[in-house]
Parts: structure tokens; sequence; C-alpha cells
């Protein structure tokens, strides 16, 4: 209403009773409001006022580094942003930098507090990126910034293992050579995890606790060394009766997860300790379905033929068997037991005795080998006096060079034994030559004897690989 | 007519697949599937075209018929309805475990509609999925073509657009020149097995390219790739601060584009086993906080440092 309106009105309503005037303001009222409603549904609709968006900190700091945007990482940081923020994966911008050869983001991060020496999730440091990528000058800022040349990735590298660039590569070993880091030194870093974790499940056996213990996700122990690598720490724990054969809960069992990893040497162990290498996981997997590595492959195949061989020879065992049993109708029931009986038992023990002492022939061992050669003797049925002779000598001459390879030979030859039968001493000059190729397989970068791989194999990698492999073909072929 | 099922007895089984292959077909039988299809087909006929949600949410890109990566992610953040999820299509086609994944991703549809979306990617479409395993997957498995096109049913109500909080526009592949209002979006047609050229198509098809201005052809054949200007000016226009779209394998599983206005999401980790690229998810938080979770391509995490 308008004022003269209101004016007008006035008289009339001097004249109401003030019940009547209560009554009029709230028809006025209603009718007020009313108006409104009306107003307000003919507006356009107001836009709403919504949360903007934002990204979390280390994914904004991640996205400038890989965009290089040098102001951007200024401004970020700058606002208090953690240099040290990572991915899933556990990359950080320092990875980054050293990724993409960005040299000035990168003393920009290391100016504000980045940890030179950080590692993502496969235990990668900044310089092993670096390293790899043969990016020279990223070496040099990283080694001036104090990182560490020898930290061990998780597939057991240290940075100068993974650069295939002569140049880059000088520079890490001179800085290496400069800072005094000997072989020995080397050696000791590079299998400080290794260590670290048999040192942990010694220390569980003596406390009496559980060596099968379980992860929530049913992984265990020996699931954790074999994909890792650990031969020491498998070996131990398999010495100690934990199961080849042992499931998590996806039905991985160890030689899935060596498989997988791509560590032929956890894969010859876990089956010589009765594991199975057709295994199948939840998901209908064996060990060759999850190999990805051709040299691995080639193990696997290997082992496969072993196991069909082994599985026809299981016949002929009986076979045998059951000549001594007949045997006993003419000589001493004493003498046929003892034959029955030795060829697991006595087996069984050279696998752990040998396992479990490395470092040089014991009596213990001496015997053992005697033993296994008592058990050839029995197959090849020749002369007792001459034999033992033999194998004598060349116990003796063993006790000059040991080394796990001539142990793992050893029961190569062993089963191959039960395929051709030779005689002792023939056998024990064959295991003399495979001593001799062990010594020249050593590859010379890593002080362990242990074959280590790259992340991303180049060509040196290749020919190692293809040389070490050719030898243990060449040892294969020598012993049939 | 309105048919009936079982979700939860459903879900239950699909759940319990473990195997590719034969075990599926033992325990869901045809008709369910069929049924399955008709019941999801009415909920996405019930909802939006543009689908509006809000946070908390996670968003993931490509499945490819990898179930058991599938189940990974929802081992990872939680099962609907405790989280909600955004799905931005290629449920289908490439993998081994097609009819798995798509069931019991209609299953969480047709239970919890408000907690689970679904958008529609290029392999849902016929002509796509008749060639790249689906339909050799459905007719291997059930011996039925007919059961292939009770899918292409369903999948032609699903929509192909969803907003987060107003500020997040997501489709499968990309934008289109076409797109000026979100209200475009609000009225697409459906059913429709969208025609080409159309704004659907787009949706559907289309990529960004670091190296271009404006809009290019595609060399997929069709549909458009489009410029880091684009997703500038589309940002501007809508109103909107990202634009979230899957459709190409990114070796992270995430990747940005147009200074993080777009992001690439791809959840099918060692694509086709062929690639060996992670997965990523989008996490969207009640305060419009963005994430990422990767899946690395080897699920096991047996290596300790």
């Amino acid at each position: 209403m308008d004022h003269s309106e209101l004016i007008a009105e006035l008289p009339e309503i001097e004249r109401m009773t003030a019940q009547e005037r209560i009554a009029l303001a709230r028809d006025r009222r209603r009718l007020q409001l009313r108006r409104n409603d009306e107003r307000e549904r003919a507006l356009p609709p107001p836009r709403p006022r919504r949360q903007r968006l934002h990204f979390a900190a280390e994914v904004e700091l991640l996205e400038a580094t890989c965009r290089a945007d040098y102001a951007e990482v200024e401004r970020l940081l700058n606002d208090n942003a953690n240099p040290n923020l990572h991915n899933d994966d556990g990359l950080t911008p320092l990875h980054q930098c050293a990724i993409d050869d960005n040299q000035q983001i990168m003393l920009l991060l290391l100016e504000r507090g980045a940890n030179v020496n950080a590692q993502d999730t496969e235990q990668w440091t900044p310089l092993h990126a670096a390293a790899c990528c043969a990016h020279i000058n990223i070496v040099k800022i990283l080694i001036q910034a104090g990182a560490n040349l020898l930290a061990v990735n998780a597939e057991g590298n240290m940075p100068y293992d993974i650069c295939d660039h002569e140049e880059t590569l000088d520079v890490i070993e001179s800085e290496m050579a400069a800072r005094g880091i000997t072989q020995s030194y080397i050696d000791e870093m590079r299998g400080a995890p290794e260590k670290a974790m048999l040192d942990d499940m010694k220390m569980l056996h003596q406390q009496g606790r559980e060596l099968d213990a379980r992860a929530p996700d049913g992984s265990t122990y020996l699931h954790v060394a074999s994909a890792n690598g650990y031969y020491d720490v498998a070996a131990f724990l398999l010495t100690c009766s934990v199961s080849p054969l042992i499931r998590d809960n996806d039905f991985w069992q160890p030689v899935h997860a060596a498989a997988c990893w791509a560590q032929p040497d956890l894969i010859e162990l876990l089956c010589q300790y009765g594991g199975d290498i057709h295994a199948k996981t939840k998901n209908g997997e064996t060990p060759m379905d999850l190999c990805e590595d051709m040299s691995t492959k080639q193990v696997i195949s290997q082992l496969v033929q072993t196991e069909a061989r082994r599985r026809r020879l299981a016949f002929g065992v009986r076979d045998s068997r059951r000549q001594s049993k007949k045997r006993k109708k003419f000589e001493s029931p004493q003498q046929g037991a003892t034959t029955g009986d030795n060829p697991f038992s006595a087996r069984g023990a050279i696998r752990r005795q040998s396992l479990r002492d490395r470092s040089g022939l014991t009596p213990a061992r001496i015997e053992a080998q005697k033993e296994g050669a008592d058990i050839l003797r029995t197959w090849s049925k020749e002369d007792v006096s001459a034999d033992v002779h033999s194998s004598q000598g060349s116990l003796q001459h063993q006790r000059e060079s040991p080394s796990k390879r001539v142990l793992k030979y050893y029961f190569q030859s062993s089963q191959n034994k039960q395929a051709k039968p030779m005689s002792p001493d023939e056998w024990l000059r064959k295991l003399e030559t495979n001593a001799d190729d062990d010594l020249d397989t050593t590859p010379k970068r890593s002080g362990s004897t242990r074959r280590r791989q790259k992340k991303v194999p180049g060509d040196m990698s290749d020919s190692r690989n293809g040389d070490v492999r050719r030898q243990k073909s060449t040892c294969c072929c020598v012993i049939c | 007519m309105t048919a009936t099922i079982d979700v939860d007895n459903l879900m239950s089984r699909l759940l319990n697949v473990g195997m590719s292959g034969g075990r599926l077909t033992t325990s869901v039988n045809e008709q369910e599937l069929q049924t399955c299809c008709a019941v999801a087909k009415s909920v996405f006929a019930s909802q939006a075209s543009l689908l509006e949600v809000e946070p908390p949410i996670i968003v993931c890109g490509d499945i490819h018929g990898q179930y058991s990566d599938l189940l990974r992610i929802f081992d990872k953040n939680g099962f609907p309805p405790d989280i909600n999820f955004l799905f931005l299509g290629d449920y289908v086609d490439r993998g081994r475990q097609n009819i798995e994944t798509i069931c019991l991703m209609f299953c969480f549809k047709i239970k919890y509609p408000e907690n689970f979306f679904m958008l529609r990617g290029n392999h849902e479409c016929p002509a796509i999925n008749r060639v790249y395993g689906f339909y050799e997957e459905c007719n291997r498995r059930y011996k039925s073509t007919r059961l292939w096109s009770i899918f292409q049913d369903t999948f032609n109500w699903m929509p192909l657009c969803g907003l987060i909080g107003s500020r997040i526009l997501c489709m499968h592949g990309g934008l289109s020149p076409h797109l000026q209002t979100l209200d475009q979006l609000r009225q697409l047609p459906r059913p429709q097995d969208p025609p080409n050229p159309s704004i659907g198509i787009d949706l559907l098809w289309a990529d960004p390219d670091q190296w271009v201005k404006g809009w290019q052809a595609n060399t997929r054949g069709v549909s458009y790739v489009f410029g880091q200007d684009v997703v500038a000016d589309v940002c501007s226009r809508l109103d909107i601060d990202l634009v979230a779209r899957a459709h190409q394998v990114v070796q992270d599983g995430y990747e940005f584009f147009a200074s993080k206005k777009m992001v690439t999401i791809f959840s099918a980790p060692h694509y086709c086993g062929q690639f060996d690229n992670s997965a990523a998810t989008m996490k969207v938080d009640e305060n419009m906080v963005c994430t990422f979770v990767m899946y690395k391509p080897t699920p096991k995490s047996l290596r300790k440092g």
C-alpha cells in the first residue's frame, strides 16, 4: 500500500476497537508475506555457494614438480608444504626431479629440507633413480647433498649396480673410492636387510616362538624371504621345519612369491625341501604363470622336467626296494634293512647338514658324503675297497675350495645319479669341475655370489644374465 | 511388470567366485542375470541423466572385466553403502571376468541406488563390446547372444555424466564442442545408443591432447581431441573446478591435465596383462579435498625393506 492510502485510512482505524486493529494488522502481515513469496518465486534461483575443490598437499606438490613449475613449487613450499610428502608409491618430489632431470627444483627442495635419502615403497632412493636414468648432474647434486651411496633397494641393488652409463658410473664409483668404501663394506651393506631378518628369525627360534606366524594376509616369514631373495633366511626357516607348502590367504605358497619376484635360487631351494613347482593359487596360477622373468622361467622349466623325471624314477626306487626284499632270503636281514632305509634318510641328512654348514668340510659332512658314496656303490655294484680309497682322496681335494654352488650341484648330480649310475670317483671328479666353473662365474661388481637383477634391465644386465645361464647350462651338460 | 530379485543372495554368490571360467556358470544361471539387468535398468531409468551427488565419494575409472582388481578397490576403500562410489564407465571388454564384474556392480546399484553410481563408458555400447570381448564371453560361458542383447538394453539407460558437489564434472571420455550449459547434460535423452556425431558420443569418446589448441579430429576415428585452453574455458563457463574422466590408460593410475583442471583416472592395474601400469581411485572428502589411492600392478605386498 502506498503512503497516501495509509494516510486516508487513519480516521477509520481510529474508530476501531483494539481487537479490530490487531486483526487488521494480522491480515496485512499475511498479505505482505504472500506477496514476498510470490516475488521470490518469480526471481531466478540464486547460484548456490559451494565449497571449492582442493587437492591434498602431496598431490599438489608432486603435480607442480611433474610440470616443472618452479614458481608453483616455491609457492607451495612457502605455504609450508612438507617437501617430503609422497604418493601411495612412496614417490617424493625429489624422486620426480631425479627421474625428470630437473636440477633447479631439486636444489630448491633440498634447500627446504627434502630428505636426500627418501625411499619409495621399492626402497629406491633419488640416487637410484638418477643413476638408472644416467642423469649425471642430478647424481652430482645428490652426492653433494649427502646421498647414501650404499642404499640397497628391494631388489638388493645399490645405485652403482643399476647405472649403465660409463661417465655417470665413474662419478659414483669415484665418490665411493673417495669415501674409502671397500668391497667388504659394500657386501656387508648389501646383505644388511637379509642379515637383520636372519638375526630376527634366530632370536625368535631361541625364544621358542613360532617361525610360521602369519601376517593379516596370511603370509609368513618364509613368504617374505622367498619374495626378497633372502636365501639364508629361507634356508634357516626350512631347516627349522617350516613347511615349504605353507599357503597365505590367496593360496600363495613361498614358491609363488619366489617366481613372481624372480628369485630362481629360492625356487630351487624350496623345491629341494619339498616345495611343489606345480602348486596353484586360489586363482589357479602356477609359479610359471606368475613369473615374468625369462631366466627364472627357464629355471622353473628345468624343475618341472626334473620333477617329471623323478616321478618316473619313484617306481624305479620301489622296484629296487622289492629286489632288496627278495635278497633277504639269501642275505642277513640286517643288511637288507640297511639297504632299504639308506636312500632316503641319508640323502635328507646330507641336504640338511650341508645347508647348515657352508664354511667348509666338517667330519659330519665327510661322513655324509661317504654315505652318499655308499649309496652310489650299491647302485653301481662296484668293488668296495677301491671306491673307498678314491673317494677319500677326492674329499681331501675338496677341502681347499668349498662354496655354496658346489653343494647345489652336489644335490643336482645326486638326483641325476638315480638315472645314470656312475662310479663314485667319476662323479666326484665332475664335482671338482663344477667347483672350478663356479669361481669363474662370480660377477665382478657384486660381492655376493647370488645374481642381482636390475629394475630396468639394460643390455649389460641381459648379457651378464646370459653368461650365468650359459655357465649353468654347461655345468648341467658336464654332469649328464 | 516389475521384476523381482534376491540381490543379497546373488551378490553373495558373485563375491564367492574366486576363479575365472566355469565357477560362475554353475552358481548363477542366465535367468538370474537377465532379471538383474532388468531391475538395474529400472533403477537407472529412475535417476537423472546428469547424476548430481555429494561428497564424500570415491571416483573410479576403467575396470575392463578385471574382477579381482575391482574387489581390491572395495577391500582398500570399504564396501558400499559405508563408502559412496562413482564409476566412470568401461566395466566390460578386454578382461577375463566381464560378467562377474558388471553383475556385481549392477547388484550394488540395485541395492544401494543412492550410494553407488555408474556412468556409461564407450565399451558399454554394442558396436564396441560386440568386438572387444564381452559378446564372446556371454557366448562362451552362457551360450547366449540374448543375454548380451539384454545387457545392451540396460546399458542404453545408463547416465553419461556426473556432478560432484557442483564442482567436479565427470564423464567417461571427455568434453564436447557443443557443451554450453549443464542443463544440456540434464536433458540428454535416454534410452539411447548415442549417435555419431552428438554430445553423447563426445562424452564417451573425446580425449585431451597436450599439444593441441581448441578442437581437432580424434585419431581414434570418433569425436575430437581438445587442448588445455578448452578445459580452462569450460571450467570457467560452467563454474566448476575439475573435470574427471577415464578412457585412457595412464602409468600411475591418474594423470593431471591443464594444470589440475582435468584428471584422468584409470582403475585397471596391469591393464590387459600387457601394460605395467598402476591403477588409481580419487577420493573426495566431505570438505572437497581430493587425494588419490594407488594400486600396484602386482597385488602381493610380500616385499619388505
